[in-house]
């Protein structure tokens, strides 16, 4: 390294390929988020739920340990969809804290300090920019939510044989449950915090979102004589997509299509506010 | 902290203008902001001047892809701006006015995301990192978060993140603001090398026409969003080289026929004071000689030109007188 000379030099060297570039910012956002104590308190919180799941799985298949403890354990609690429903459910609540606590502030920090012209000035776009932030979110709440939701899958497997064939489907609904709801947390938080620019106030604005504009539905319904509060209220339409995948019974009344749709609306808004507000310059008209 | 070696190219002259301008246009809202650029700059270093609301700063923004063009068109180092954006990125620095990095980021940290951003590999970044901050003078405070840097600092981490890469294009927007005298003085040597270097072309804009003066060899003024000059600052130093004020002490008074006998132009003239437009085949030397002959003391000997606030001004004026 020849710092020790402090000339400047231009760089005739290898580049990495430009459609990677996304990959940097969701990479030094990951950095940035666990960094914080707080997202590494949530994920060791993320673990209990997921270690519950794990010493369950565990006794149910050692006959010793039931006989020792006398619980009725394969009776009170199989290891079904309904089993692997609710952890993912658990999960996703968690996953709805951690990105509440880093989404923020992986975006707020760069448009606080202007920090923006000098990304978009770089061979990246501003979608790719979006992305790279979503990504890092994406990445940090699947360490609680797919990951170890399968690898619990895979210790029921490895327990006990013909399993996985007779639940095939339980592991692909985890994945996809899941992946109705990381997009969903990353870009609505991404979108408040790129509206109100300051970390605290899109952390709480986030968190309120999702139990205020429900609330406001209800007050609609009461009024309007209609049944529209169930279609903004998160709880509701993850259970409307997710008990179907599980193969359950649904007991909300919200149609899975229902529910789809206010998932796509709710992504197509977000993704429209994040385009107009993520600006390397805003324009003053 | 600049090096003192001398760091002049050994490349051939580049024939290909840095930025070429053709009818080009840009509306923000309703209202066209930049109207009927067209240039051909091919300086090493080109000075951007204009009043507040010239349309400096949208003329970069648009050139970095920050805007969109709304009429002609405009090419950078060969590459359309419109369509080439990404190649054209890579390729270029930048430096803008306001504050910008991200909080709580070391410098070092922040100026190997903008090299990596820009494509550098990982390890080389780091490396780079460490080179552009010891090069702008930051190398003992490149461990600390950049949001506790002194304004000065904040310029030189500015500047050291457009450089990391090694761009071929700089684009340095007031890059003295808010300095002190000596972080100033500093800041334009920093320039200064680079433009010598001779493999980074540099895109300037400041209100300081010193600045200005000091560091480019070509200056675009701007006026309500319209081209008032286009200079070549190098052309008219060397046009203007042989301008000469001289103050004359002693003598038989006919200096002033012995320099004319040189083929020198004598402009105005008194007993005591000269001024000469000399012929290039015509040396300084010369004039001493003469002043040997005839007894004349040469007390004060001073090549003028025009400065650039002439220029400037110039330039404000005809544009005014035109509009």
């Amino acid at each position: 390294m020849a710092v020790h000379s402090h000339v400047f030099r231009p760089y005739e060297g290898a580049r990495t390929a430009p459609g990677r570039r996304w990959m940097v910012v969701a990479r030094y956002a990951i950095a940035e988020a666990l960094s914080l104590k707080k997202t590494v308190g949530l994920l060791v919180t993320a673990a209990f739920p997921l270690l519950g799941g794990a010493i369950v799985i565990y006794l149910h298949h050692n006959l010793e340990a039931i006989k020792i403890l006398e619980l009725p354990l394969k009776a009170l609690v199989p290891i079904d969809a309904k089993f692997f429903l609710w952890i993912l459910t658990a999960q996703c609540w968690i996953a709805f804290l951690l990105t509440a606590a880093i989404g923020a502030r992986v975006l707020v920090n760069d448009l606080r300090d202007n920090a923006l012209p000098l990304y978009l000035s770089r061979p990246l776009t501003r979608v790719e920019y979006i992305f790279g932030k979503a990504a890092a979110i994406a990445a940090l709440t699947s360490l609680v939510t797919w990951v170890p939701s399968l690898g619990l899958v895979a210790l029921q497997a490895s327990l006990e044989p013909g399993w996985l064939v007779a639940n095939w489907w339980i592991a692909p609904a985890i994945f996809l449950g899941s992946w109705a709801a990381i997009p969903l947390f990353a870009l609505v938080c991404l979108a408040v915090a790129a509206v109100l620019r300051r970390r605290a106030a899109a952390e709480a604005a986030f968190v309120a979102l999702f139990f205020v504009v429900p609330l406001i539905a209800r007050i609609f319904d009461e009024f309007l004589h209609v049944r529209w509060a169930m279609r903004f209220f998160l709880p509701a339409i993850f259970e409307s997509i997710w008990t179907p995948l599980f193969r359950l019974q649904q007991s909300n009344g919200l149609s899975p299509g229902a529910a789809l749709f206010s998932l796509m609306v709710a992504l197509t808004l977000a993704s429209a506010v994040l385009l107009r507000r993520v600006k390397a310059w805003e324009v003053v008209r | 902290m600049v090096s003192s070696n001398p760091m002049v190219s050994s490349n051939p002259i580049d024939t290909t203008p840095v930025i070429a301008l053709d009818g080009f246009g840009v509306k923000l809202g309703k209202r066209w902001i930049l109207q009927e650029l067209t240039a051909e700059l091919k300086g090493r270093a080109i000075g951007l001047l204009g009043p507040n609301g010239a349309g400096k700063t949208t003329l970069i923004n648009t050139l970095l892809g920050f805007h969109g063009i709304d009429a002609g068109s405009a090419r950078m180092l060969g590459h359309d701006v419109a369509s080439e954006r990404k190649q054209l990125a890579a390729q270029v620095g930048y430096m803008p006015e306001r504050d910008a990095f991200v909080a709580g980021m070391t410098g070092i940290h922040f100026v190997r995301l903008m090299g990596e951003l820009a494509g550098l590999p990982s390890q080389v970044a780091l490396e780079r990192a460490h080179e552009a901050l010891f090069f702008v003078g930051l190398g003992e405070a490149r461990y600390r978060a950049v949001d506790t840097y002194s304004m000065g600092m904040k310029q030189m981490a500015k500047l050291a993140q457009a450089l990391v890469h090694g761009p071929r294009l700089l684009f340095l927007d007031e890059p003295t603001n808010g300095l002190d005298p000596g972080a100033r003085q500093r800041m334009l040597d920093l320039v200064k090398a680079i433009r010598d270097r001779g493999e980074t072309r540099i895109v300037l804009s400041s209100h300081l026409l010193k600045d200005v003066e000091t560091v480019c060899d070509e200056v675009v003024v701007l006026k309500a969003g319209r081209i008032a000059t286009v200079c070549d600052l190098e052309a008219e130093r060397r046009a203007n080289q042989s301008f000469l004020e001289l103050e004359l002490r002693g003598g038989n008074g006919h200096f002033a026929e012995a320099a004319a006998a040189l083929g020198c132009e004598c402009l105005v003239h008194s007993k005591r004071r000269l001024k000469l437009l000399l012929p290039p085949a015509v040396q300084v030397q010369q004039l001493y000689a003469i002043a040997a002959e005839q007894g004349v003391q040469i007390r004060r000997l001073q090549a003028r030109r025009d400065s650039l606030e002439d220029i400037f001004l110039k330039a404000m004026e005809e544009r005014d007188g035109s509009s």
